[in-house]
């Protein structure tokens, strides 16, 4: 007879409303311990970040912004699990079962709830924190970094949530489903791993870029993703926001969602009680879980090695986890017996995974790769100091020059060919390992990771093939867009940093960057960018003096740094601001002279003054006048840096009882300084001029005895004429104890 | 009508290999405006005909329809049908008033008034927690509960279990109303002839997943009698089903002869008063007894049945 079906509703709102009642006691304490984090985070760095002397704008890292909304990501599968619990009770699932709406209108309206309930909570700690960080002074905050993280943390909060549910649909008690949930969430990527693992005994390739980029890598599952953003504390593989893992996150819930939802319709409802809905997939989901832990064997053999006696131990090991998950699951230890033949199809998974990746290896090392097979070729380090915006760009470079394919082509094999003999690592020779990482990318569509044995003949023709790119020598001397930069600074040394909060201020600054250097000859540029080139450009080595390399001399300048992201990956570079930069190095003294304004102060027992360097010079000569400080010290140290922007000289010097200052120091160095700071809070950047003789000042300073101490800094950019600078460097004593 | 065609119902457990036939090619036809009484030991498969009533279950064979519309995942049939399991559930940290909100929202005759009256008649507190009831009590809310969404089904799973007699009495009572007063069409399910003798119209007898016998109680009580006769010469069986007495179960002991008759009362009493015995008794069976002898007279042995 034909059905007559009304309330066919795929959704119905009173259905979610009961679904929002059963999660309120997990959702609503949830909610407030989120927000209660949310708020503390914030306004506990703020009380500390405002406690301190030194006032300092402080950059907070992106994954710390709004935490609560990750863990939530991670807890979402529990209202799932306490949503769905009434499938796994007889009379609870008769009672669901019994209302007067299909599954699939159960089925929607429940999960709708479900999600609505878990975004809702992180949206609402983004929300507060993204508030909050934003009214915090002194703290620098990624608000947008913010926002795509509490993003991707609701999409990873869908995807456990949908193998949850899943789980939920094929088992019918909490030890089983929690089980399940474990097995379907991360088998793939555990086997992944596993074999990547293995791989990475397979020195010709290179794994690293397999870790981070390649399908197999964890990352590919985005909660993964969190706690590695967690772990690692920046972002450090490009899957975490790049849109071919969000679109596959998102397919995959989606897809995970829609199974469970027909795998719900077709649930026996006396499943409630039983671990799996039939003794076959019952075999299925013990197998596969073994599986798990009879994998650790072939990878164990294959990149460590394993004697008679561990070998028993991973066994034994197999076995517990075969035996338990049964007992665990259906309660019944005269099962034990019955499944004792299911052992043969793990060993055989063991096996199967042994051979198998033995006969992918083999492969490997003996695939003939001709040149005629290499559509391009891209490498990594094309003379560049890793990291830089050159160096990111040039990774993705493609290169498919006659020459250098062929010369790849011959590397290839013979990498192989030391991999055959079991010869590790390459030829060591001069410090360094002879190899390069190249992607190789063949017509057929393969894309190969390699690790490719060189030596200096092949160097040499690689970079010469790659230099002569034109694609290369167009990054070359390429800076980072506006919108690419996420933060900039200027430093003296590379421990004066000043960072530039300021959006409008920053983008003056590269504006003003890019057109002075756009008029650069070559020579120019790549003294600007010396950094980006090679790793002896190091800040040491470019002052006057520096107790660390008292024999150097050379000219310190100060340095703009850029961060930010290009191609997915973070960039960093440092640009030296050169004399051929004259209003860029204007602006970035002006810059770096109101970045340390407030940074000034002053305090010993009892008194502490912080302010701009004037306010705290001030306070030093108040001091001095106290007869608390005597001529004896037991202990003292400091650094200071003294840099002419202008290209005049730099000094610096730092250490213990090297920085030397007699009581009457204290007054003369107060003296010469006190009248000679030129920029001020009402100081305009267009107004600001910078002469031979500007001169930017970071000094600290502590003094102790036994009665006494004192400690301050000046921070900031004076006006010194020739005899001031000499006397001045006098008083520091700029000399070698 | 319920009507129910070579249902069959197989449970397979994920611990244990061996499948179980709870319900094997059961039909029936259930009429309107009754109360139909199943009846069967432990294990019969009383509460899961039930489910597969309610469409709570799915039958692996055979269909079930109400009122000619399948029950399995047809919101228009449930809505129709209350299902009073024998392990009651309830919202958890819940009182008959959520219950009755719950409810309401989800069966759209749910009838407010109705679950007030009821309330104060069997004098229970509607916003007490329903945890700190006793048994008997949650059955009692269970029942209200199921009243008040006003089905035209409505099936009770060992209901008077756990009732004292007087609350046995008032819910019989209250469930009579109905099917009086809306011709409601009630199940009820029991491991106890005597709980239903007086309560259903129609009795089923379920063994081992199917329906063994089946039919109106009021047939059943008139349709068997037991005589008792005794003679002064001998006589034996033959005597009686020579003219015409259909004896279902026969025993003899010297002159007095005990036996069970299936036909006309006053015929057979007509039939046997000409026979000039010395002595002659005819006594009605209570159902018990009678089911007793309609097995055996399917060649079942009652005891085994319902032991």
């Amino acid at each position: 007879m034909k059905q007559s079906r009304t309330n066919t509703h795929f959704f119905n709102f009173r259905l979610f409303l009961e679904a929002l009642k059963r999660l309120r006691v997990i959702g609503l304490g949830t909610a407030i311990l989120a927000l209660t984090v949310s708020v503390l985070v914030p306004v506990t760095t703020w009380l500390e970040r405002n406690s301190r002397v030194v006032k300092e704008l402080y950059e907070m890292d992106t994954q710390m912004l709004c935490v609560p909304a990750g863990v939530v990501a991670l807890l979402a599968p529990l209202f799932f699990f306490v949503l769905f619990s009434f499938l796994q009770k007889r009379k609870e699932s008769d009672f669901f079962h019994a209302i007067p709406y299909t599954r699939t209108c159960v089925y929607v309206s429940f999960i709708t709830a479900a999600l609505a309930f878990i975004w809702t909570i992180q949206l609402a700690c983004g929300v507060a924190s993204g508030i909050l960080w934003s009214m915090i002074p002194l703290v620098s905050a990624d608000i947008g970094g913010m926002i795509a993280y509490v993003a991707i943390s609701m999409l990873a909060a869908a995807m456990l949530s949908a193998f949850m549910m899943l789980a939920l649909t094929v088992s019918g008690t909490s030890g089983s489903c929690f089980l399940l949930f474990f097995l379907f969430a991360g088998f793939v990527r555990v086997v992944c791993a596993i074999f990547l693992g293995c791989m990475d005994t397979i020195y010709f390739l290179d794994t690293s870029e397999m870790w981070d980029v390649s399908f197999l890598a964890p990352q590919w599952l985005l909660p993964v993703n969190i706690l590695y953003y967690w772990m690692n504390g920046q972002i450090a593989t490009t899957m975490l926001y790049s849109f071919s893992n969000i679109l596959y996150s998102l397919v995959v819930t989606v897809g995970l969602f829609t199974l469970a939802g027909i795998l719900y319709n077709r649930r026996k409802s006396e499943m409630a009680g039983n671990p799996a809905p039939g003794v076959k997939t019952q075999a299925l989901f013990r197998i596969l879980f073994t599986s798990l832990a009879v994998l650790l064997i072939p990878l164990l053999i294959i990149t460590e090695g394993v004697d008679a006696a561990i070998l028993l131990v991973l066994v034994v090991l197999v076995l517990l986890v075969y035996f338990l998950y049964e007992l665990v699951t259906t309660k019944r230890p005269k099962n034990l017996l019955r499944i004792l033949p299911g052992l043969g199809i793990v060993a055989g998974v063991c096996v199967a995974f042994f051979l198998g990746f033995e006969a992918y290896r083999t492969v490997l090392i003996h695939e003939k790769i001709t040149p005629n097979e290499i559509k391009w070729v891209s490498m990594e380090s094309n003379g560049f100091m890793g990291g830089t915006y050159q160096d990111r760009l040039s990774d993705t470079l493609r290169a498919d020059d006659a020459e250098l394919v062929k010369v790849i082509s011959e590397r290839i094999a013979v990498s192989q060919e030391y991999e055959r003999e079991g010869v590790p690592e390459y030829p060591y020779d001069s410090g360094y390992y002879k190899r390069r990482d190249v992607t190789v990318r063949l017509k057929g569509g393969r894309t190969l990771y390699l690790r490719v044995a060189m030596d200096d003949a092949s160097q040499e023709k690689l970079q010469a093939r790659f230099a002569a790119l034109e694609e290369l020598k167009d990054i070359m001397y390429l800076l980072p867009t506006n919108n690419e930069v996420q933060s900039a600074g200027l430093n003296l040394t590379v421990y004066d940093h000043v960072y530039l909060s300021d959006r409008e201020e920053l983008d003056l600054l590269l504006s003003t960057f890019r057109a002075e250097f756009e008029t650069l000859t070559e020579e120019q540029k790549a003294e600007v960018m010396a950094p980006a080139f090679n790793a002896s450009a190091s800040y040491s080595k470019g002052y006057d003096y520096d107790i660390a390399y008292p024999d150097s001399k050379g000219d310190g300048t100060m340095r703009l740094s850029l961060s930010g992201r290009v191609n997915g990956k973070r960039f960093y570079n440092e640009y030296i601001i050169t004399d051929a930069l004259p209003e860029t190095r204007r602006i970035a003294t002006y810059l770096w002279g109101m970045g340390q304004l407030s940074g000034s102060y002053i305090m010993d027992e009892g008194y502490g003054v912080d302010g701009t360097p004037t306010e705290v010079l001030a306070a030093l000569t108040e001091r001095n006048e106290d007869p608390k400080f005597g001529e004896t010290y037991s202990y003292m140290k400091g650094s200071v840096t003294l840099l002419s922007p202008s290209g005049k000289g730099a000094w610096n010097m730092t250490g213990q009882t090297t920085f030397y200052l007699e009581s009457e120091d204290y007054a003369r160095f107060a003296e010469l300084l006190s009248g000679a700071c030129v920029i001020t809070p009402s100081t305009k950047q267009q107004d600001f001029v910078l002469t031979e003789n500007t001169y930017c000042l970071s000094l600290y300073h502590e003094y102790w005895d036994n009665e006494k101490s004192l400690t301050f800094g000046v921070y900031g950019v004076f006006e010194l004429s020739p005899e001031a600078l000499a006397e001045l460097i006098d008083i520091l004593s700029f000399e070698q104890e | 009508m319920i009507q129910a065609e070579h249902v069959t119902k197989i449970f397979q457990s994920a611990g244990q290999p061996k499948p179980h036939t709870a319900v094997r090619d059961l039909s029936c036809t259930i009429p309107g405006g009754c109360i139909y009484g199943l009846v069967g030991s432990n294990g019969a498969g009383k509460s899961t005909f039930l489910r597969l009533l309610s469409g709570v279950y799915r039958p692996d064979e055979g269909s079930i329809t109400i009122d000619g519309l399948p029950v399995w995942e047809n919101p228009e049939a449930k809505n129709k049908i209350f299902y009073v399991p024998d392990d009651l559930y309830f919202l958890p940290q819940t009182n008959m008033n959520r219950m009755a909100s719950y409810y309401k929202a989800l069966y759209s005759k749910f009838n407010r008034q109705r679950f007030d009256n009821l309330t104060e008649t069997f004098g229970l507190d509607p916003e007490a927690n329903l945890n700190t009831f006793s048994k008997g009590m949650r059955r009692q809310a269970a029942t209200i509960l199921a009243l008040s969404t006003m089905p035209d089904y409505l099936f009770f799973d060992e209901t008077f279990d756990g009732l004292d007699p007087v609350m046995r009495r008032l819910v019989k009572q209250v469930i009579y109303n109905d099917v009086i007063d809306r011709g409601t069409t009630t199940i009820i399910t029991s491991h106890s002839l005597r709980e239903l003798e007086d309560t259903c119209d129609q009795l089923a007898l379920l063994h081992q997943g199917g329906i063994v016998f089946e039919s109106d109680i009021q047939n059943l009580k008139t349709a068997l009698f037991k005589v008792q006769i005794a003679f002064s010469e001998p006589f034996d069986r033959e005597k009686f089903e020579s003219v015409g007495i259909n004896i279902v179960s026969y025993s003899q002991m010297a002159s007095v002869a005990t036996f069970i008759v299936r036909g006309d009362r006053l015929v057979t009493e007509e039939k046997l008063r000409c026979m000039n015995p010395l002595l002659l008794d005819i006594l009605p069976l209570n159902l018990e007894e009678v089911f007793v002898y309609e097995m055996e007279a399917l060649g079942y042995v009652f005891k085994d049945i319902l032991m």
